[in-house]
């Protein structure tokens, strides 16, 4: 596809009259636009803000005809360049299509604009003992929209999955214009192909999603937590599957790594034995407030190599030990200013193995490492800390990182659990040419110009 | 530690009120840091004047920085844009001077305190026009005093009133100084205090703010160094500021003037107060934005004695710093969108002059604001 660099005059019209007053093309006001939290920057010819989904359906008739490309965008919140315009091309913002369209008591759905902030959607649904699951940290910084995309997880996916299994349908406009309806508010459909969970998790490669129909199920009465200090990681990564066995679907179930631990006890204010505990594990049950008791103790015995336990029932006294879990982010800071994420999964019985093999390549590396996340579905966070400034550190923690991705596919695990692929990873590390054509084909059907999200993903 | 730059992890959107009432995200407080970083670089691609056009797109009501994991504040960052920008001062006078009459009584103060080759030619009908925003018809004030006890019995206070209610509405300060006399205190007196600052701030000008904190700050340390009652949230704000503020008070003091700035609502608490006849049927309260979410000491204050005070739609009102002069459309819009969550029927409190004025001058026909102060029978 070549690229334009410029729009045209008629360009600008067109868009002037499918979009009056929702044309950004000033650079000042397109400066937000160049980037995501991945912090790589592009360069969009302008950006629009749809209101209504003919305006939508208007511009991809015009870009597709055009061969001009599209990039959708949510909130921007995605890590790895998804809402980036690497070649030059249109932005769409969903931040105008933000209303909620009914939350329905009787068949436990809500129908939603893709540009509905997720913590205000929960907070609604909340408001009517409703509860939708899925909790990316990012929820008071994401769209529903740009979740549903990237299939965002969260801590809470152990037990709930992840926003996969919380949508039932979707409306979508395709590149030439057609608005399509994949599933709907049916909590079971069998018609067909799933075309609606294509769309999720398909970073903007695929078509534009203008109408969601979510499942949501009752809010839990009650919840308590958990935490545990182990002598080691090996010891408390050993205990994951020990809660299981007991038959405890816990709702959360996070681990703190050795290196932050230390952190944490260097700092001060811990509420473990700062001589005894060197890794953490945070584990929450949810349910009715009549078993919720019975739960807890069945949990508490199910650690027995623990060194210590705390536990908080009701979310005022489990606040303060969840605040330990959100102080990880900054405190990492302490060991060098800049950072690599990963999100790998493995299997869950893989977990101390795992751990092993990514404090071995922090050593063969010689880069610093700090593992925590949610090892209740295997998908732990292994951040790099590098100076960005000494270009060895930086070449040393690029290939760390690269290597970790690589040591979690042998194990059979996965690359990325939650943030995708982008433009920062490589899908041909964890799939074969062949299944990656077939994607490919997939897309084309869709996007037979390929004007959606160009070179991203697969 | 410097302050780490954004991350773009977009907590920023849900909380800033602009943003909510325009839904764009180049408003965003994210876009305004990132148009800031790429303003102050060196060659940037960017056009100053329409960068901080579009940086005026805040209330600076300070949402944004309480909510940030790296604690990055737009009007922090917007002030320090301001005043870096070059012939700004002369600009922002001309503002001044043209805009709003509600911060000619700031103008008024900030005058000595400025190099005269800088000072436009009409400042002397700055005062007079100031003057001329007379204020609404009395009613009967409805929060009395239940008891005669003298909690305050031997400590010594000073109010400072602040710069609008002194020029604009004098009888909040009368009231302010009778209740605190009445209750036991030895009232000093506040002469010498001029604006607080803050104002100064906002509008880009480092020097004028610390000059009037220096000013504040010696007849503080002449009287004595007493308690510092206020009764504006954002003249509390502003006040609470000068520790941070560079060669305005020394470290011994700094810590001595933030135990001792405090708002009047936490010195009235020590005695009781009830509704009596002529109480409307319903009364809202609108919380100033600077009072953080849940940090609200006159809210806390006033549910204690009127329980049946609902709360205002916590949004912002609009009045922000010096947005009335640098977006006067948006200060409007967004008096507008706070209005529309507040009851119009309710008789509405608050507790910052800004605020005071601000909904007053935007109210629905037959809605009405006041301080809280108003209300109360001295
Ligand atoms: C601090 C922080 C914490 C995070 N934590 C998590 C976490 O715990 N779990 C997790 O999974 N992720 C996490 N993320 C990643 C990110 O928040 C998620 O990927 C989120 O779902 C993105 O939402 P968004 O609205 O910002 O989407 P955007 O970033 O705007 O877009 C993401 C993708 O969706 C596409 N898109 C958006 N809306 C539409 C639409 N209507 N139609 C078609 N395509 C669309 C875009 O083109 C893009 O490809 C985190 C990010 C940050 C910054
Ligand atoms: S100070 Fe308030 S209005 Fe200004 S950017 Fe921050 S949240 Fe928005
Ligand atoms: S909250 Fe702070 S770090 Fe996050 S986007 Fe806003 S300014 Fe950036």
């Amino acid at each position: 596809m070549p690229a334009i660099a410029k729009l045209s005059d008629e360009d600008v019209k067109f868009l002037e009259t499918v979009f009056p007053g929702a044309l950004i093309t000033k650079p000042e006001e397109l400066n937000v636009y160049v980037s995501d939290a991945s912090l790589q920057s592009g360069s969009p010819l302008c950006c629009v803000l749809p209101e209504r989904v003919e305006q939508v359906q208007a511009l991809f008739a015009w870009a597709d005809e055009k061969r001009i490309p599209i990039y959708v965008r949510g909130r921007g919140t995605n890590l790895v360049g998804d809402c980036v315009a690497f070649k030059p091309g249109i932005v769409v913002s969903t931040a105008r299509m933000d209303h909620i369209l009914e939350i329905n008591k009787g068949d436990f759905v809500a129908v939603v604009e893709p540009g509905v902030n997720t913590a205000q959607f929960q907070a609604a649904c909340e408001a009517q003992g409703l509860y939708y699951p899925p909790d990316p940290a990012s929820v008071k910084g994401s769209s529903i929209g740009g979740n549903v995309v990237t299939c965002a997880g969260g801590m809470r996916a152990v037990k709930y999955g992840v926003t996969r299994d919380f949508v039932l349908g979707c409306e979508v406009v395709l590149p030439g214009g057609d608005l399509v309806k994949f599933g709907g508010r049916a909590h079971k459909n069998v018609v067909g192909l799933d075309l609606a969970r294509l769309m999720v998790g398909s970073e903007g490669t695929l078509g534009f999603i203008s109408k969601l129909y979510l499942k949501l199920i009752p809010k839990p009465e009650a919840s308590a937590t958990v935490m545990a200090g182990f002598g080691s990681y090996q010891e408390a990564l050993g205990a994951v599957g020990g809660v299981f066995d007991k038959g405890i679907l816990p709702c959360t179930m996070e681990y703190i790594g050795e290196r932050i631990v230390k952190l944490m006890n260097e700092q001060g204010n811990v509420p473990w034995p700062a001589d005894k505990v060197r890794s953490v594990l945070l584990i929450q049950v949810d349910g009715s407030r009549e078993t919720l008791p019975i739960e807890m103790r069945r949990l508490e015995e199910s650690l027995p190599t623990a060194v210590w336990t705390t536990r908080g029932l009701g979310k005022d006294e489990e606040e303060p030990l969840w605040e330990i879990r959100r102080r990880i982010n900054p405190v990492v800071f302490a060991l060098a200013p800049n950072k690599h994420g990963d999100d790998a999964v493995v299997p869950r019985g893989s977990l101390v193995k795992a751990v092993d093999e990514f404090v071995r390549i922090s050593k063969e590396y010689n880069v610093i490492m700090v593992t925590y996340g949610h090892v209740g579905d295997g998908n732990i966070h292994v951040n790099v800390l590098y100076n960005a400034e000494d270009p060895d550190e930086k070449r040393r923690a690029d290939e760390a990182i690269h290597a970790v991705s690589r040591a979690a596919v042998a194990m059979g695990g996965s690359e990325s659990g939650e943030h995708g692929i982008g433009v920062v990873k490589d899908v041909l590390l964890q799939i074969s040419r062949r299944e990656r054509d077939l994607m490919r084909q997939v897309k084309a059907c869709f996007d037979p110009h390929g004007i959606m999200n160009p070179g991203k993903g697969y | 530690m410097a302050k780490r730059g954004c991350t773009q992890c977009g907590n920023c959107f849900n909380v800033c009120p602009v943003f909510s009432l325009i839904r764009r995200e180049e408003v965003s407080p994210k876009a305004k840091h990132g148009l800031m970083d790429e303003g102050w670089k060196e060659n940037s691609r960017l056009n100053w004047t329409s960068m901080l056009r579009l940086a005026n797109f805040c209330a600076s009501c300070g949402r944004c920085a309480n909510i940030c994991p790296r604690h990055l504040s737009v009007p922090e960052r917007l002030n320090q844009t301001r005043a870096r920008r070059p012939g700004w001062q002369q600009r922002f006078w001309k503002l001044w001077i043209g805009g709003r009459k509600v911060f000619w009584p700031a103008a008024k103060y900030a005058a000595p305190l400025w190099p005269h080759s800088l000072l436009p030619e009409k400042l002397g009908c700055m005062q007079n026009s100031a003057l001329a925003m007379k204020e609404p018809a009395k009613t009967a004030p409805w929060l009395k005093l239940a008891d005669a006890s003298r909690p305050l019995e031997g400590l010594s206070i000073v109010l400072f009133g602040g710069c609008t209610a002194e020029r604009l509405r004098p009888a909040w300060i009368e009231k302010a100084s009778a209740l605190l006399a009445r209750l036991g205190a030895n009232v000093l007196s506040a002469k010498g205090f001029g604006c607080c600052g803050g104002t100064f701030n906002h509008a880009g000008l480092p020097e004028a703010a610390s000059k009037a904190a220096s000013a504040n700050a010696e007849v503080w340390r002449t009287l004595g160094r007493p308690i510092v009652a206020t009764i504006c949230a954002s003249c509390l704000h502003g006040l609470k500021d000068y520790p941070h503020l560079e060669g305005v008070l020394s470290e011994a003091e700094a810590a001595d003037w933030t135990a001792k700035v405090v708002p009047l609502s936490s010195l009235l608490k020590k005695a009781s107060f009830e509704a009596c006849a002529g109480a409307p049927a319903t009364y809202a309260y609108h919380s100033p934005c600077h009072w953080l979410p849940g940090k609200d000491e006159d809210m806390a204050w006033l549910k204690s004695v009127l329980p049946g005070l609902r709360k205002g739609s916590a949004l912002c009102c609009g009045f922000g710093g010096v947005l009335q002069i640098m977006n006067p459309e948006l200060s409007r819009d967004l008096a507008t969108k706070c209005w529309d969550g507040l009851d119009a029927r309710a008789e509405v409190l608050t507790g910052c002059s800004g605020c005071t004025l601000q909904l007053a001058s935007h109210a629905p026909e037959g809605a009405r604001v006041r301080h809280w102060l108003d209300v109360v029978d001295a």
